[in-house]
């Protein structure tokens, strides 16, 4: 801030300008992370234990969730515990904003907790420690197991107010654990919190399974199986573990995802060689053909308005990204720069299409609008694919396998996310290798 | 003068045998041409002389002389043995992404069952199953094992 | 501040209130305030966008 009025009183002096309204262009600046103190939940002495869930220590499990999540975003700095002199009881009824300014603190998390009666009472408080004052206060009670949800929609309303933007920490992954050797992976559907925790495997691996996707609700998956030999789309109930197979198709079909209103299955179905579009609606099983052409047709991804489809399609030679009506008709190629392109998926915001592009024996994750225009190549690496949106249309999750060894010894697969500024690459934690990630909606609707 | 068209002679065939050979040392080594392999690595029998599969180009299914030499072959040993039916099972290297290549795989695996049709084999002794990029028989990151990965293999069924 | 995304433009403000507090006491130019009192800034981050 300073810099710029230096800045503005020398082009003052240089040229002398007589009364007129003066603009600055900001386009450039430095990115640093606002620090924050997230300060332990105080724990009302007078909670009762609940089960295996560790009470005594629930207040500072929950603000270390927090935490870890603030700093996965690159955004904030969440300040180190041992530094903060107010204890959490009292910083949350009146923080004294001078200690807190001290240590550097722009914003400020309190809050406190009681479990009582088998419920989880929950009270936070967000501060801005710069203004002295309270920027949100909010309660709200829910089963005592629950305590990481409770951290993660704590962050996702402090993400909210401090950015503008929804969050996306309340929210799940699904993803296809691998393991063993390349030559004989074994293949799980597996599903965990954003953060890497509560991790559960849906699918024993005995049969091959690939590419899951969430139903808008997060309760159904759907997924390519190859059970009894028989490659076909599925659906899982996440809750029940009942898996069905989708429709009755004489061939492979592949590539399923979710209509936006959770009504039907779009996914691709082949025939004699040839993988056109089909949907399926799950409730009076009506079949309807989409695209009917002798190309390959596939990856299908519907605008989040359900009026559109973006999908992959070789019709003019080679893989390139397509848009059509819902209907099939007004089939329309978006994809022309040089090289392959795969994998379309559409934002949930209705902006942006993500996809994957192969060029020059590289691979890239991108995202360009949905007319084709503005494509912008996000980050690079010789193996990555199948970028998944967060449901704020902000990250893009997607899979990245590496060898350390040219014979292909050293193979691991990991799943990364990226923001669409093309900030923030990382790695997110999983228990085992894993690819083929889908990102859930917020789980509090 | 006759001498020297003899000379000719020999020279030119001399010469031609030294191409030639120098043509079976590069098939024997595994060297691909033109992105199909054309070695003999990872390639199994079904009967003595009965190649058991076919190889493709880079985001291609078309069948290649050589490929459709093999499934001739293929034809004949089926209808030599009446009872025998098979799976044609199709595959693709892992430089694309995992849904293309699934469809891919599958084309490729259809290209050879329809070949196989032409000889007068009955559709229903052959069934056909598409593996993407998931099983790939070498798993080295070169152009030489994409090219053994990029396939469609014969396989008895039961 | 009249335009649709008025929750961005809030959030925008509470930013850069929160910047001039931090950076205070700022030092400003004695004399010419009449010229540098209406400044209108342009956000415009898109150079920063990879890709």
């Amino acid at each position: 801030m300073k810099k710029i009025f230096y800045i503005l009183t020398l082009f003052l002096f240089k040229f002398n300008i007589a009364y007129s309204l003066i603009e600055v262009d900001i386009t450039r600046g430095n990115l640093d992370p606002l620090p924050i103190a997230v300060s332990p939940l105080h724990v009302d002495p007078q909670s009762n234990n609940y089960q295996d869930v560790k009470t005594k220590e629930l207040g500072e499990l929950i603000s270390s969730i927090v935490e870890k999540n603030f700093r996965s975003t690159g955004l904030f700095n969440p300040l180190n515990k041992d530094a903060f002199v107010q204890k959490p009881d009292i910083a949350h009824l009146k923080p004294r904003f001078e200690d807190w300014r001290l240590i550097t603190a722009q914003a400020l998390v309190t809050g406190k907790l009681l479990i009582k009666d088998e419920k989880l009472k929950i009270e936070f408080r967000l501060w801005d420690v710069a203004a002295n004052k309270e920027m949100i206060a909010l309660a709200f009670t829910t089963t005592p197991s629950n305590w990481r949800r409770v951290a993660h929609i704590i962050s996702d309303k402090i993400y909210e107010r401090l950015t503008g933007e929804t969050g996306y920490f309340d929210t799940r992954i699904i993803y296809v654990s691998e393991t063993g050797p390349r030559t004989q992976r074994i293949k799980k559907l597996a599903i965990m919190d954003q953060d890497g925790e509560n991790t559960k495997y849906l699918t024993l691996g005995n049969e091959l399974v690939l590419t899951p996707r969430f139903n808008p609700t997060n309760q159904l998956v759907t997924y390519l199986s190859y059970f009894r030999n028989l490659p076909r789309v599925y659906l899982l109930d996440i809750e029940t573990g009942i898996q069905e197979v989708v429709g009755n198709f004489p061939g492979m079909t592949f590539a399923p995802r979710f209509s936006p209103d959770g009504k039907k299955i779009i996914m691709s179905f082949a025939e004699d060689g040839n993988s056109d579009i089909y949907t399926m609606d799950l409730e009076s099983r009506l079949v309807e053909r989409i695209t009917e052409d002798s190309s390959i047709d596939t990856s299908p991804s519907y605008s989040p308005d359900g009026k559109y489809i973006t999908f992959n399609s070789d019709r003019s030679g080679l893989q390139q990204i397509y848009i059509m009506k819902s209907d099939g008709s007004g089939v329309k190629r978006i994809s022309f720069g040089d090289g392959l392109y795969g994998t379309p998926v559409w934002s949930p915001r209705g902006d942006l299409i993500a996809f994957t592009k192969v060029r020059g024996g590289k691979f890239y994750i991108g995202v360009m609008r949905s007319d084709g225009s503005g494509e912008r190549l996000l980050t690079e690496n010789f193996y990555q694919e199948a970028p998944s949106w967060s449901p704020n249309g902000r990250l893009l999750v997607f899979y990245r396998e590496t060898k350390s060894g040219k014979k292909g010894e050293g193979f691991t697969a990991r799943l990364w996310s990226i923001d669409i500024t093309g900030y923030n690459e990382r790695e997110l934690k999983t228990e085992t290798d894993a690819s083929d990630p889908s990102w859930s909606s917020l789980l509090s609707k | 003068m006759k001498f020297n068209k003899n000379i000719k002679n020999l020279l030119i065939i001399l010469v031609s045998t030294l191409a030639l050979s120098a043509c079976a040392a590069g098939k024997k080594s595994g060297v691909s041409t033109g992105d199909v392999y054309t070695g003999s690595d990872t390639i199994q029998y079904l009967a003595s002389g009965v190649k058991d599969r076919v190889f493709f180009a880079t985001n291609k299914s078309a069948l290649t002389t050589a490929s459709r030499d093999t499934l001739r072959k293929q034809a004949s040993w089926m209808r030599k043995n009446k009872k025998l039916n098979v799976v044609l099972e199709g595959h693709g290297d892992e430089r694309g992404t995992r849904e293309y290549n699934l469809a891919l795989a599958e084309k490729r695996a259809n290209a050879a069952r329809d070949y196989l049709l032409t000889y007068g084999i009955s559709g229903k002794r052959i069934s056909v199953i598409s593996y993407g990029k998931e099983k790939p028989v070498n798993s080295a990151s070169t152009p030489l094992a994409w090219s053994q990965n990029r396939r469609s293999v014969t396989v008895k069924t039961k | 501040m009249n335009r649709p995304g008025q929750k961005f433009y809030k959030i925008l403000a509470e930013s850069a209130l929160r910047a001039v507090r931090i950076c205070q006491p700022l030092r400003v130019p004695q004399t010419g305030y009449e010229k540098w009192k209406d400044i209108q800034l342009n956000f415009n981050p898109t150079e920063m966008l990879k890709g």
